[in-house]
């Protein structure tokens, strides 16, 4: 067992490190969260990071990325985190949507849009959610009907973080109702300008409003906005799932928290009956660390990281809630009006964003341990069946 | 970075698994709950050179196959003082006592003892009476000990203390894993409703959930090997020896459940796991006692 870095790494790292002290103060002062009042100094810091060849990191060199692993990424968000400087503005589209275009997307696509998303003049958002299907993604009910010029968009999405700020989104649309729900997909992308494309915030349970509901009537796509083969945009929506996890995984570092995180505001409070309950979330924050390393290892080795992630996220969910009832019951109720109040509602939309709980439970137990699947009624059926 | 096992790492593991195999160590573990003899598998350990390894991470690898099958090896108390007090005779069988002296895995069998003293150091055991204890998991020799006399010996009681954490955490791991493994065995197998059990999700999300425990174990264990020569060597043991305690109370009993009316039995291997999860959690200062361990440390750090 050997964290230190390979001699590459350390000079990697070195110089992640310089660069960062150097520029630390052209960074947004505001705090980072889930939501994000303005975002025009993050855009302008994602920019220079993105200049300093700190973004898109395992983005190929072709595409304005840098060639490099995911332990390479995985070292600039920990060093971010050291300094306590935010990363990227454009999550989603740096680390999910881009990744997905450089696999599926077209080499007009890749020169149009990867640029713009790597420096963030343009943002992107994630189309895949809609009010009747979020597990049940392949349940989709969007449509794309082909026309003469492209396509024509009708439908609803819905939890779609970052589509007040977007300039494009990446949308799982229905092409062919006549075939069983997986096969009738297509991948598309809608320029958020177009006529017909309407966001409304929507407000959290925290209070504010980082995701939207967004309307798409008669909105007409061009030829060129399909990424993939028609009917294929199921294979193109795994690739982004995929990417998703990768990304989960250089984070598991350092978006929890650090165990101190919990335990700062208990110094000399603590009482006899919060030593155990505390220990235990440590102990689980400890774990989510160790198991990324593990993780990222494997993808070092040249394995894929399987959807083990995804227990991180349980495990990381669930101690920070745990962490924060803590130090509410030692501070009293008015813990709640701030700082933990918050991360305890952030924690439960988190639960669900990015994949729940039994679904994660589901698709790990059967992937990893190897369970059985649950019959499923509407496998095979023509998709417009399910719908009736 | 390197934080997964290597091909010399795999290469032990197998031989360690081929070698224990040779020997039933679940029936001599349910029959010595009843007054037949033992399993003792020292001569194994010593024939595989596993006692005297090079590091606490082949240790804590050694141990996790010894749990899997219950076997007693006698490897807990010798390499707890083999890894503390580096310089003694690996060939002899050795036990390290805590101060308190009670329930000490593997002393009853041990020719040397290495002794903590109250101030904090270690002694080289030379007379003491040591009487064997407790038979509610009869796959784990406990002894309690009386030090009359010895001499010091170069070592630190509180690292001597951390690797025993590091192992009990590995050859808890091992048991959990293997407890686990046998629930989800049975849940593919075994039918009702027309569907395996391990389709329904409440048994599902049962061993998912024990797999997440399981992992996050081992993860643990991982980081206390690689920081055993670092301060940060006692959050580490005590932080892997929580969770492994925490996964195996867990994973047992739902083993036990989700095998229906066989798993209460006797005569199945449910019970043998699901006691050394009672057991093991109080022994060596207890689960507790490590998670004490824990907050005391990031609190102070
Ligand atoms: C903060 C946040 C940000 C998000 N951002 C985005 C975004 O940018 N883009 C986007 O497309 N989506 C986004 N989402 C949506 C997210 O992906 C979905 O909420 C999630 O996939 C769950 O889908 P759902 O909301 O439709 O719930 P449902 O699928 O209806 O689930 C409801 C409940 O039923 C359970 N359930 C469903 N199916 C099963 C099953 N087979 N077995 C057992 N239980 C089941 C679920 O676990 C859950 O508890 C975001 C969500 C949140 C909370």
């Amino acid at each position: 067992m050997d964290l230190t870095d390979s001699p590459q790494l350390a000079t990697f790292r070195q110089r992640v490190r310089s660069w960062l002290q150097a520029h630390q103060s052209d960074a947004p002062t505001e705090k980072t969260g889930l939501h994000i009042k303005d975002i025009e100094p993050f855009r302008a810091w994602q920019r220079q990071l993105a200049e300093a060849g700190l973004v898109g990191v395992t983005w190929p060199v072709e595409f304005g990325g840098q060639g490099l692993g995911m332990i390479e990424q995985a070292v600039i968000n920990s060093e971010l985190y050291r300094l306590g400087l935010p990363g990227a503005l454009d999550l989603i589209g740096l680390g999910n949507l881009g990744p997905t275009i450089i696999v599926h997307g077209t080499a007009g696509q890749k020169e149009r849009h990867l640029k713009p998303l790597l420096t963030g003049d343009e943002i992107w958002c994630q189309f895949f959610s809609e009010p009747s299907a979020g597990s049940d993604l392949a349940g989709i009910r969007t449509r794309a009907v082909k026309t003469d010029e492209g396509w024509l968009l009708n439908g609803q999405k819905v939890w779609t973080t970052n589509a007040q700020h977007a300039a494009f989104g990446l949308l799982l649309a229905r092409t062919d109702p006549s075939l069983p729900k997986h096969q009738g997909l297509s991948m598309f992308i809608v320029d958020m300008k177009a006529p017909g494309v309407q966001v409304r915030p929507l407000r959290q349970l925290t209070g504010m409003a980082a995701f939207n509901e967004v309307f798409f009537d008669n909105v007409e796509l061009p030829e060129t906005a399909i990424v993939g083969e028609v009917n294929d945009g199921w294979a193109v929506a795994l690739t982004c799932l995929m990417y998703e996890r990768f990304n989960l995984l250089t984070m598991l570092d350092q978006i929890g928290w650090q165990p101190s995180v919990f335990v700062q505001p208990l110094r000399d409070k603590i009482k006899p009956q919060h030593v155990q309950p505390l220990a235990s979330v440590l102990v689980d924050l400890l774990a989510v660390r160790y198991s990324g390393h593990r993780a990222l290892s494997k993808v070092a080795h040249g394995e894929l990281p399987g959807p083990e992630a995804g227990l991180g996220k349980i495990t990381l969910v669930d101690a920070a809630i745990r962490g924060a009832q803590i130090i509410a019951e030692v501070d009293g109720p008015s813990a709640l009006d701030g700082q933990w109040g918050q991360v305890l509602a952030e924690m439960q939309g988190l639960r669900s964003g990015g994949g729940t709980d039994e679904i994660l439970l589901n698709t790990i137990g059967e992937r990893v341990l190897g369970l059985p699947g649950e019959p499923r009624v509407d496998k095979g059926m023509p998709f417009s069946e399910v719908m009736s | 970075m390197n934080f997964e096992l290597g091909t010399d790492e795999i290469a032990l593991i197998n031989s360690v698994r081929q070698a224990l195999g040779r020997t039933a160590t679940l029936s001599a573990a349910r029959d010595a709950l009843d007054g037949g003899q033992r399993a003792d598998l020292w001569p194994e350990a010593v024939k595989g050179g596993w006692n005297d390894l090079p590091e606490l991470l082949y240790g804590a690898l050694v141990l996790i196959e010894c749990g899997r099958v219950l076997a007693p090896t006698g490897l807990l108390g010798h390499l707890t003082a083999r890894f503390a007090v580096p310089n003694l005779d690996a060939s002899k069988r050795t036990a390290y006592v805590p101060l308190d002296g009670k329930y000490v895995p593997d002393a009853a069998e041990a020719e040397v003892l290495v002794a903590e003293t109250p101030d904090g150091g270690l002694l080289l055991v030379g007379q003491a009476e040591v009487e064997a204890v407790g038979n509610y998991d009869a796959s784990r020799p406990l002894g309690n000990v009386t030090v009359h006399s010895g001499t010091p010996v170069d070592g630190d009681a509180r690292h001597a203390w951390n690797v025993a954490q590091t192992l009990l955490a590995a050859e808890t791991l091992g048991a959990s894993e293997a407890a686990l493994a046998m629930a989800v065995g049975y849940a593919k197998q075994r039918k009702a409703f027309g569907r395996a059990i391990g389709s329904f999700q409440a048994i599902k999300h049962q061993l998912t959930d024990g797999l997440r425990l399981n992992e996050n174990a081992r993860s643990l264990l991982y980081y206390a090997c690689y920081a055993a020569g670092s301060a940060e060597f006692e959050l580490a043991a005590n932080a892997a020896r929580f969770a492994a305690d925490q996964a195996i109370g867990v994973v047992t009993q739902r083993c036990i459940a989700i095998h229906g009316g066989i798993g209460a039995t006797w005569e199945h291997d449910a019970h043998l796991y699901f006691r050394r999860a009672q057991l093991t959690r109080l022994l060596l200062g207890g689960q507790a006692g490590a998670g004490e361990k824990v907050v005391t440390h990031v609190i102070s750090g």
